[in-house]
């Protein structure tokens, strides 16, 4: 049969099209094709109230299946529009709204859709007569991506006022700003243009449209805080959870741990079975906060707590967060130094783990392998430890994540350390220029910089160690140009040190003027250094011995510092207690 | 037109004494004076109309350019029958049926809703079938041909027009049942489907709706947030969410 049609009206209201292919009527319902018959012709009419008639120079290239994808398109769209609208409905009930919002979300994942509402959405919702604020609410309680909260913003002066008042960092793209300033100043009539733009640039950017969402939490919790509605309630939890993420991003733990206690004492009277996970997200945030602020003991009581609450929930978002508490509470354990319990937790964690857990989830099993390795060298159990560690090495080596280079450079580092204090120098040399490299994939953040140095210098006393000079003086002279170029006083004791290292071991290379100098050096710019007078006399020792020797210099093998007189290296990342 | 009506009553009267079906011709009458009006509506229409949107014929909507004309194939077929039914005031009619205990015709929407008698009594008429299906049984597409008078009746008389319109189906023995199915009876499709049709004159408001029901299987997720909203709004009102007829 041909495909040609003469003419096809297509209405996404009523979610059908009404076509005429070589004389014959056809409604398109969705996907399903029949022939019309007068009256369906008739209610397709009669009950369509927006028609798009197909241009008949489309019509020419249009199939079946063209038609029928246009026609639920056009429906998706009006669903969209729709559904935004009983968002706003202040008539309907809080879980009706919630559920539409969240649908309306969903069906804007569609650029044309987006589209479409931003052609016809003011003119439909009008001002003044829809509880829009709400719907923003609501929109923000689903997790609905930016569109659907602008899309409520876009038709109250105020919301977007509100909006505009939030750091732009929290706002998705860097226009947002200027976009947002130009709607409030601008004339009604043209502000949706820009507000859309800024959608669509949204869409493009969907984690940080969820970030400018989750942004948006506080000003939510503001305006909603004192609704006593149990639906309401549930999400202001979760709306403080999400900000006090935030804090805790920009170092406020204080801040964080008020907002996560508001957070635990309203999800704590949720009744809603579909809503203990929030209640658990909470206190399994708090338990965090805890630990951090050295009290590990009520960080327990809140895992053990979080445990209970998602136990026999198999959806993956408990899981996930059951997998949290878990790895919180063994490193609560550790805090604790209890750990036994903690190396129990952290095998049960690594048990429990799904198939295809969170990116969340799969950064905190790299750091439990890691942390139960610190666990056994706690518990004196070295060779266990170093098991542990090439174990971690191992695990992490395939892995690609961004934060896992330098948790692999941790244990690499620990794992080098390991081997030369059992007398494995080879084995060590080899660890700590793994770690480098290691450190060379991560993120170049100032902290991997600074380990890195850490690395060199410990890199460079395992080769003096082994007899190789000429490669320490290389690794120590790295860590102090390293040292010269950053400006971090915390760095000055190293650099005392991996100078002091270096002078020796030019002596023992016989280059004893640049020893005398580096000695000289020590010497004038550490003597003020905290820490550094041992060091610092030290120097001034060497210096005085290189002076007796004939021509200003001292004999091969006169009076020749040994090994065991440099500076010593590091010991073991986090070996004060601390775990990842 | 009443005394076309009643002579056509009486004849079928007659025809029922004739043929042995007299009782069954009662029991019709009976239960063709119990009847409602209702109207099947699409979900995404039902909740247009539920919002407080007037449901309105196609002709209006296209008087208030809220919709572009329907123009061709579709446009001629339906003036052509339409201002033959209806002369002079086509374009204020919605097609509704005539049900005998709420049942209403899924094939049109998975929302029937049931009109209050006061609210469509001085505003409708009736015709003994589909519009398109008269038009066709009296050949009013030619140019000399004119219905036959009697068969189509105001409100008040809808018991007469249904007994006169239905008599030569009675069977002897026939239950009420039967005689419901008669009455309205839901086929496959919509070519399927017998009914009386209303016409109501003016637009269908959320107003005229007494009850309503779910008349089929919702199958998605927006389906599902659609009906939601139309039971949230008419409990709103008062109106009364009732078991399906149908099942």
């Amino acid at each position: 049969m041909s495909e040609h049609f003469s003419t096809v009206f297509v209405s996404g209201d009523v979610g059908q099209a009404l076509a005429v292919r070589e004389g014959v009527a056809l409604i398109f319902d969705g996907v399903a094709v029949s022939e019309a018959t007068t009256a369906e012709i008739n209610m397709f009419f009669a009950t369509a109230m927006e028609l798009e008639e197909v241009r008949s120079e489309e019509l020419r290239s249009m199939n079946s299946r063209s038609l029928s994808d246009l026609v639920v398109r056009a429906t998706t769209r009006a669903d969209a529009l729709r559904f935004l609208l009983f968002g706003m409905d202040a008539s309907l009930s809080d879980r009706l709204r919630l559920r539409s919002i969240k649908q309306a979300s969903a069906l804007l994942a569609e650029r044309d859709i987006v589209r479409h509402i931003q052609e016809r959405f003011l003119e439909i919702a009008g001002p003044g007569t829809w509880d829009v604020r709400s719907a923003a609410a609501f929109s923000i309680m689903v997790g609905a991506d930016l569109p659907a909260l602008l899309y409520f913003a876009a038709s109250d002066r105020d919301m977007l006022a509100a909006l505009k008042d939030l750091a732009p960092e929290q706002w998705p793209t860097v226009q947002a700003r200027p976009l947002i300033q130009r709607h409030l100043t601008s004339d009604r009539q043209a502000a949706p243009r820009h507000i859309w733009e800024l959608v669509a640039e949204c869409l493009d950017a969907p984690l940080s449209a969820r970030h400018a969402a989750l942004s948006a939490a506080e000003w939510f919790v503001e305006r909603f805080g004192g609704i006593e509605m149990a639906g309401v309630r549930a999400q202001v939890a979760r709306a403080l959870i999400h900000s006090a993420a935030l804090h805790a991003r920009t170092g406020s733990a204080s801040s964080s741990l008020d907002k996560l206690e508001d957070a635990v004492a309203r999800s704590g009277e949720l009744r809603d079975d579909g809503l203990r996970t929030i209640a658990a997200m909470a206190t399994v945030c708090r338990a965090a906060l805890l630990a951090e602020r050295e009290r590990p003991a009520e960080a327990v009581e809140d895992c053990e707590r979080a445990l209970r609450m998602l136990a026999g929930r198999r959806d993956p978002l408990s899981g996930d967060w059951a997998a949290t508490a878990r790895f919180h509470l063994a490193h609560a354990y550790g805090a604790l130094e209890q750990w036994p319990l903690a190396i129990e937790h952290y095998d049960r964690f690594m048990e429990g783990l799904r198939p295809d857990p969170s990116a969340r989830v799969r950064l905190l099993a790299a750091k439990a392998i890691y942390n139960r390795a610190h666990a056994y060298l706690s518990l004196g159990r070295i060779e266990e430890a170093r098991d542990r560690y090439n174990e971690v090495v191992r695990a992490l080596r395939a892995a690609r994540p961004d934060d896992l280079p330098i948790i692999r450079a941790k244990a690499e580092y620990n794992l080098a350390w390991l081997n030369a204090r059992l007398g494995e120098v080879a084995s060590a040399v080899r660890s700590y220029k793994a770690a480098l490299a290691s450190c060379a994939e991560g993120i170049p953040a100032p902290s991997t910089r600074a380990f890195r140095l850490r690395v060199l210098y410990n890199l460079g006393t395992v080769l003096a160690q082994a007899g190789d000079h000429r490669e320490a003086i290389s690794a120590y002279r790295e860590v102090v140009e390293g040292i010269r170029k950053s400006d971090r006083p915390g760095l000055d004791i190293l650099a005392a040190q991996a100078m002091f290292n270096l002078a020796l071991s030019l002596e023992a290379t016989a280059g004893y003027s640049e020893a005398n100098t580096a000695y000289r050096e020590v010497e004038t710019f550490f003597a003020s250094v905290r820490g550094a007078a041992r060091i610092v006399l030290k120097a001034r020792a060497r210096r005085a011995a290189l002076d007796v020797g004939p021509a200003g210099g001292a004999e091969a093998g006169q009076d020749h510092p040994g090994v065991e007189d440099a500076a010593m290296p590091f010991g073991l990342y986090d070996s004060s207690g601390d775990e990842l | 037109m009443r005394n076309a009506l009643s002579e056509n009553y009486d004849k079928s009267y007659r025809n029922a004494v004739d043929r042995g079906v007299e009782q069954e011709f009662e029991r019709l009458l009976a239960l063709l004076r119990q009847t409602i009006a209702s109207a099947n509506l699409e979900l995404r229409v039902a909740s247009n109309v539920v919002s407080g949107q007037a449901y309105r014929s196609y002709y209006d909507a296209v008087d208030d350019d809220r919709r572009q004309i329907a123009k061709r194939d579709f446009h001629a077929n339906r003036a052509k029958v339409d201002s033959t039914i209806h002369t002079g005031y086509a374009t204020r009619i919605v097609n509704m049926a005539l049900s005998p205990d709420g049942r209403g015709l899924p094939n049109y929407g998975q929302v029937s809703l049931l009109l209050r008698d006061d609210s469509v009594s001085d505003r409708c008429s009736l015709l003994r079938e589909n519009a398109f299906k008269f038009f066709t049984r009296f050949a009013l597409g030619d140019i000399d041909k004119r219905e036959e008078p009697g068969w189509r009746s105001v409100w008040e008389d809808r018991a007469l027009l249904g007994a006169a319109a239905l008599e030569p189906d009675l069977r002897p023995g026939m239950s009420d049942e039967d005689l419901r199915d008669l009455i309205l009876r839901a086929g496959g499709s919509r070519l399927e489907d017998r009914y009386i049709e209303v016409h109501l004159y003016d637009a269908l408001m959320r107003e005229y709706v007494r009850a309503f029901y779910l008349a089929s299987e919702l199958r998605t997720a927006s389906e599902e947030i659609y009906w939601e909203q139309i039971k949230e709004k008419f409990a709103q009102r008062g109106v009364e969410l009732i078991e399906s007829p149908n099942v």
